[in-house]
């Protein structure tokens, strides 16, 4: 049977997480303009309610499952700006849960860990890395040197996963990671990078000079493991754009509820006046991309890899957000850009999704490669 | 899509398949993205009518969005093989004729 609907446990949940947004974006803006401030990692208020996203992972009897759930409690919380609990899951710990040995893991599996890919030369094209990790044989450890840019919980995290190029003891040569701790000598945290937008989201370089790294500290994952937690979170990116874009159709319509102007579904296009149909268009594409995020999430749920469907949610969800957050600018006229309101934070912040974790580009490249039986040989 | 894209597969310009220059295949994977699309809101909307429920405004979000993509689609798709999507031999340029009615086939409820 084919069924849209949540569940009531969901909504429950949902609810739960939308009350938290709300009072996450009246922090939002202070955070915005405390860019150097990270935010506390949890709010005074994160007391009165549970963690939405530990209740959508935990499973919750009746819910539509803890895939779907996640990525609409995620949606929630950006609708906000930002969550009332901070993450502690950085995407390194998928590296680590997913290749460590069991010592390995026990070792680190209460830190909160980034990952870090990208550097100056090489974004959307990571095979182009050029950190090192050469073996030191008389000390049985690694020296890395190189720069990591624009890492996510840069500092808020407790260590790094480090995609480096490697030579080992017995000359052979590839990509692996290690697991950096802060405080490692020659490990640096830069300060944290001016954006135009998501202001309050940790985002820092990192440099390693001759940072001597323990062998224990060498996970083992390759590129392919690397990049393959990308699958899990494109689609949530996807709703997190989501979040930001729906923030700015809210408030729209209650401005334009405010000058009396009401929306209207019944009439067509030749019925209504031009504001009430650009912002109709707009729901369509906020609808559109939504029910491509719900798909990938549902695909996961049924475990099958959604691997063409979490790029066409990523790519959906960044172009919406940037869309629409751009276009309710322009039903609002200059009063959307007072800092007053939230909507010029959400026209900054909508613009990220498109570029990181993979831009729109990429997104394309992997759907058009799928969809065309080309290798990525065959289309660069 | 399922016509264009073996042409585009085929078809050799410049040394290489049409298909191998992002601008044709990134436009192959929106018009990807956009059926995947419509196909979930037109699904959505008539699961609401099925259950007996009010579906107004999804059937309108799904309407007037594959308004749009459809038309975009099939537009696309006549460029993506130039002369020959011109020509009534082949079916793109009829697709792209009978596209250009979705939008306006609302009639007297449209005014």
């Amino acid at each position: 049977m084919i069924d849209f609907e949540l569940t009531s446990a969901d909504e429950k949940i949902l609810d739960s997480a939308h009350q938290q947004a709300i009072i996450g974006q009246r922090y939002a803006r202070y955070f915005d303009k405390h860019e150097d401030e990270l935010t506390p990692a949890e709010f005074p208020e994160a007391k009165d309610f549970p963690n939405p996203v530990t209740l959508a992972e935990e499973g919750v009897n009746e819910s539509s499952g803890s895939r779907i759930l996640h990525s609409l409690v995620m949606l929630e919380t950006y609708w906000g700006g930002l969550g009332l609990h901070r993450s502690k899951w950085g995407l390194g710990n998928t590296v680590l849960k997913t290749v460590a040995t069991p010592e390995q893991n026990e070792k680190w599996k209460n830190y909160t860990i980034a990952i870090a890919i990208t550097e100056p030369g090489a974004g959307s094209d990571p095979a182009s890395i050029r950190t090192t990790a050469t073996f030191d044989r008389e000390t049985d450890e690694w020296i890395l040197n190189g720069e990591k840019i624009f890492i996510s919980q840069a500092e808020s995290g407790d260590a790094a996963m480090v995609l480096s190029r490697f030579v080992g003891a017995d000359g052979a040569r590839g990509m692996t990671t290690f697991l950096v701790e802060k405080g490692t000598p020659g490990f640096t945290v830069g300060p944290q990078l001016k954006k135009l937008g998501i202001r309050s989201h940790d985002t820092c370089n990192l440099l390693f000079e001759n940072c001597r790294i323990p062998e224990f500290n060498h996970i083992k994952g390759d590129f392919k493991s690397t990049m393959s937690v990308f699958n899990d979170s494109r689609p949530m990116v996807g709703a997190m754009a989501l979040g930001v874009a729906r923030a700015a159709l809210d408030f729209t319509r209650e401005k334009l509820a405010e000058r009396g102007i009401e929306i209207s579904y019944r009439g067509g296009v030749r019925s209504r006046a031009a504001v009430v149909d650009r912002l109709i268009r707009m729901e369509a594409q906020y609808e559109a991309a939504l029910l491509t995020v719900l798909r990938s999430k549902w695909m996961e749920q049924q475990n099958v890899p959604p691997k063409v469907e979490a790029s066409i949610a990523k790519a959906a969800g960044g172009k919406a957000a940037r869309k629409i957050t751009q276009g309710c600018i322009d039903l609002l006229g200059p009063e959307a850009l007072s800092e007053d309101h939230p909507l010029d934070r959400s026209f900054r912040d909508g613009r990220i999704f498109d570029i990181y974790e993979g831009a729109g580009e990429i997104q394309r490249l992997i759907i058009a490669r799928s969809i065309l039986g080309y290798t990525s040989r065959d289309l660069r | 899509m399922e016509f264009v894209m073996p042409y585009t597969k085929e078809r050799v310009v410049h040394g290489d398949a049409l298909a191998k220059k992002q601008t044709i295949a990134f436009r192959l994977a929106d018009m990807r993205i956009e059926t995947d699309a419509m196909r979930w809101m037109t699904w959505k909307a008539a699961s609401i009518l099925e259950k007996g429920g009010d579906a107004t405004k999804q059937a309108q979000l799904a309407y007037t969005y594959a308004g749009e993509q459809a038309m975009w689609i099939a537009d696309e798709g006549v460029q993506m093989l130039g002369g020959h999507g011109y020509l009534r031999d082949n079916p793109v340029e009829m697709w792209y004729r009978d596209t250009r009615t979705v939008s306006v086939l609302e009639g007297a409820v449209g005014v």
